[in-house]
């Protein structure tokens, strides 16, 4: 009788899993693919924004993807250059071309 | 649903997905001590998960190892089982850069296979308790067939998208150098076929493993698919981890109850006898029950003696053949070959194998009475 509830217990755990499991994945379908945890693997080109780093008014095209240790396709690099950008890019100044044409200018605060 | 399934079945996948946590390990044991550096660029997902890989990145790697092994060995599995999905499901929230689809397929697996009992057979727990469990509960097989449909209907559910519908990721994942698609290969029309393929088998896979008439031919394909990706594209290992953790799981799949096919075999017969100790070792499912010849009368199966002397039979559930048909039936069981066994039931195929067998059986050194006018038992095929 133990050992019966025992694994109905484990069963409705591995319902439960499996469920949220579904439920993650449907959610990430609202995100740009591909995305984390929704089995997107190799369904959308990824975005790689375009950045200079510019110094004394010269500008110097930068690869994100070279800067990280391992640039996974899920990766939202805009988002890594607005959060980290200074701290990553010895620079005055990081322009950012993203895919919509639209231009960002990240000023770097004076060390 | 819940009636009892052969635990063998958890207990060889266990082996297969904690072989890819190994291989995963060898891939990934360079990106987390590299990240885990403070010069490096970190993107944590959840603080706290990174902030254990960040600051104790070779005790994780240890840790991952050591679960890794005692899992695929069934050693302690438990315990094993429950570390090494913590170390899978960490990798995949620690970092950004350390996230990988078939890392968290095999975070879900061993979390899986841990709570469906997967220790209990096919593993060191089961040789040193002295037993080898039967069974497991028919849930434990259906939560593993789930698994690999989510993959399969989310991937192809994500694809239908103008981007990949292209081609153009296909084209951007292709490799360039090595064995490689010819460039002049890589156009629209080849690409966006392509797609399509990658969708409409996908689709295939998540419904045709399901279907017992349509399950060799889903074997087939998905091994051709996974093979293909490995073969063709960028990240070859990263891909061929994820093919072994998913084809592992295929096994769910098979029809496989212990001792359910009966292999008649000619024990009379020393090139015989060497097929069958090969069939055995290789019976990891122990699905496969072996009737001499001597012993046939006794078993009750309704083949003859003298049928039994020209050529092995396999009487299953549903049917009984022999030559070669008999053989294909093995090797469709058998977890080293069932992904490719259909392939041997093609028309050509089955043929010049039908003749190979009969020139082989008229050839082999081991005695061989002529043969009775006796007829096999009614419904005995091949």
């Amino acid at each position: 009788m133990k050992e019966n509830t025992g694994r109905r217990g484990l069963f409705t755990l591995v319902v439960i899993g499996l469920a949220l499991q579904v439920m993650v994945a449907s959610v990430g379908f609202a995100g740009p693919r591909p995305g984390r945890y929704g089995w997107q693997m190799y369904s959308g080109v990824p975005s790689v924004p375009r950045v200079w780093a510019v110094s004394n008014g010269h500008e110097q095209q930068v690869d994100l993807r070279d800067l990280l240790v391992h640039p996974r396709a899920e990766i939202d690099l805009a988002a890594v250059v607005r959060s980290q950008g200074c701290v990553i890019i010895d620079a005055e100044a990081i322009r950012v071309e993203l895919d919509d044409d639209r231009v960002e200018t990240i000023t770097c605060p004076r060390s | 649903m819940f009636d009892p399934a052969n635990a063998r079945v958890i207990g060889v996948i266990r082996v297969g997905v904690g072989i890819a946590a190994l291989m995963e390990l060898v891939a990934s044991a360079a990106r987390v001590l590299a990240v885990a550096d403070p010069g490096a660029v970190q993107l944590p997902i959840l603080e706290p998960v990174a902030a254990v890989f960040y600051v104790a990145a070779p005790l994780v790697l240890v840790l991952w190892l050591a679960a890794g092994a005692a899992f695929t060995l069934g050693l302690g599995t438990p315990v094993a089982g429950t570390l090494l999905a913590a170390v899978m499901f960490g990798l995949v929230t620690a970092d950004q850069q350390l996230y990988s689809n078939h890392s968290y397929l095999i975070a879900i697996s061993v979390a899986l296979l841990t709570a469906c009992g997967a220790g209990s057979s096919f593993s060191l727990d089961a040789r040193r308790r002295g037993t080898d469990d039967d069974s497991v509960p028919g849930w434990t097989i259906l939560a593993l067939r789930t698994q690999v449909s989510i993959v399969y209907l989310f991937a192809v559910t994500a694809k239908l998208n103008p981007s990949f519908l292209s081609g153009s990721v296909i084209a951007a994942s292709l490799r360039r150098d090595g064995i490689a698609f010819p460039e002049a290969w890589i156009g629209f029309e080849s690409m966006f076929v392509l797609s399509i393929l990658v969708v409409a088998s996908e689709l295939f896979l998540a419904i045709a493993l399901w279907r017992p008439r349509w399950r060799p031919a889903a074997f087939v394909i998905g091994i051709a698919l996974h093979a293909g990706t490995v073969v063709t594209m960028h990240a070859a290992w990263d891909l061929a981890v994820f093919s072994v953790v998913t084809l592992t799981l295929y096994v769910a799949f098979l029809d496989a109850p212990r001792a359910g096919h009966a292999v008649i075999w000619d024990d009379g017969c020393g090139f015989c006898g060497t097929w069958v100790r090969w069939f055995k070792r290789l019976d990891w499912l122990d699905t496969l029950r072996f009737v001499p010849r001597s012993r046939l009368t006794a078993s009750g199966l309704a083949v003859s003696e003298d049928a039994a002397m020209e050529a092995l039979h396999v009487v299953g559930p549903r049917r009984t053949t022999r030559a070669f048909r008999a053989v294909i039936d093995v090797l469709s069981i058998l977890p080293l070959s069932f992904l490719w066994a259909a392939l041997l039931r093609i028309r050509p195929v089955v043929g010049i194998g039908e003749r190979a067998y009969a020139r082989v059986a008229r050839s082999r050194t081991c005695p061989m009475p002529t043969p009775s006018t006796a007829i096999p038992s009614v419904g005995t095929r091949g």
